[in-house]
């Protein structure tokens, strides 16, 4: 098994949001911003390569015929634990990643993920598609997140702090739908179409 | 699928969520001791930053509702911290209020944990921008500008806006109308 190959899949061949079309609903909800897409990026590749351990680590033993109420359970169990642990000794971080803990429960990604590769594959192998499939998450929630802010609401932030506001620096108009739903749809059309471009040249 | 199976399975998945419920019951029970404390602390810290004129709080209680009275250091009255929990768009906000003596409002908090509302949108009620609109105003003042009052709404966000205007406002009259007289 090629394992850099399992690592960089996930990033842009195989990359879950833009080629496989998986995970889009956090992808869309919170990509409004730089920093909530680069929370939610890091913390579902967190969950992802967790929950990819543990389902590679008990593929012997779980039956065919009940695997996926088993992934729901490991992956749900693990979720509300990373959730409570977050909230009582990393408050400040809680606060601002908090609220995207519950939504990874249905980031399809993590099933998709169990299922299509950590249950036939290694521990080792399941960790570095984990690492790779969530690198690709969190790259094209932050650069979705950037182009909306920047669009949307005219400045852009990390790591809870605002990096540039070109509305009130250059008097730039923001293009408050860039930050609704809409926009979202709208960005993620164009960031797919050049992906696939960008494949299909090479 | 023969019953034997049937058996077999259900108990596989029995045990799976046996240990996973047992897990969880565990962690709950280390981490509440933790998030309550965190809370308290966080609560106390609100106190002082709406009503930053008090050296410290007596908690009191009319009908059920809560209410902080503020001191200073010389033991005279410095104003109030009253509670509300307005609805927004994704749950309740929950909100606190410091009331100067001459009755307007000193300041409001609202962490990011404190409410559900939007990310990128919903969410910048919880911002100094926002909030600050609120200090030394009262009574009809602390309403939406589209509602007649004087605080500007969040773009695309009037639903959280006017959720924590109007909790505003209903503590605010609860206060004055009421809660001034706790002794």
């Amino acid at each position: 098994m090629d394992y850099t190959k399992t690592f960089t899949n996930g990033i842009l061949k195989e990359n879950p949001v833009l080629v496989l079309i998986i995970g889009l609903c956090p992808a869309l909800a919170t990509g409004s911003s730089m920093n909530d897409g680069f929370g939610m990026g890091v913390a579902t590749t967190f969950v992802l390569v967790a929950s990819n351990i543990l389902v590679s680590m008990m593929r012997k033993y779980t039956p065919d015929s009940i695997r996926l109420p088993i992934f729901i359970v490991i992956i749900s169990t693990f979720v509300t634990i990373v959730d409570y642990v977050m909230h009582a000794y990393v408050v400040e971080l809680y606060a601002s990643l908090g609220i995207f803990i519950p939504l990874i429960v249905v980031n399809c990604i993590i099933l998709a993920r169990a299922e299509a590769f950590a249950y036939k594959n290694s521990v080792f192998a399941s960790t570095l598609d984990g690492l790779g499939m969530g690198l690709g998450f969190t790259l094209t929630i932050t650069t979705l997140g950037a182009i909306r802010e920047l669009i949307g609401n005219g400045t852009l932030s990390f790591f809870n702090r605002e990096l540039f506001n070109i509305s009130t620096s250059m008097n730039f108009q923001p293009a408050l739908v860039f930050i609704m739903p809409p926009g979202a749809f709208i960005v993620i059309g164009f960031m797919i179409a050049g992906v696939r471009w960008a494949l299909k040249r090479g | 699928m023969g019953f034997r199976d049937i058996i077999k399975m259900g108990l596989i998945l029995m045990t799976v969520c046996a240990v996973s419920a047992g897990a969880l019951s565990l962690v709950y029970s280390v981490t509440k001791v933790v998030i309550d404390e965190n809370a308290r602390i966080s609560d106390a810290k609100k106190l002082r930053e709406v009503l930053p004129s008090a050296a410290n709080f007596v908690e009191k209680e009319i009908k059920g509702r809560p209410l902080w009275i503020g001191m200073d250091k010389d033991g005279k009255e410095a104003g109030a911290v009253i509670k509300a929990a307005p609805r927004g768009y994704g749950g309740p906000i929950k909100t606190t209020i410091g009331i100067n003596p001459d009755k307007t409002i000193s300041s409001i908090a609202i962490t990011k944990l404190d409410q559900t509302e939007t990310p990128g949108l919903g969410v910048k009620i919880t911002m100094e921008s926002f909030r600050g609109q609120f200090k030394g105003k009262k009574g009809e003042e602390l309403k939406l500008k589209k509602d007649g009052g004087s605080i500007d709404a969040i773009t695309a966000a009037t639903i959280s806006s006017r959720a924590v205007a109007n909790g505003v406002k209903e503590g605010w009259e609860w206060y004055v109308g009421e809660g001034q007289n706790v002794k």
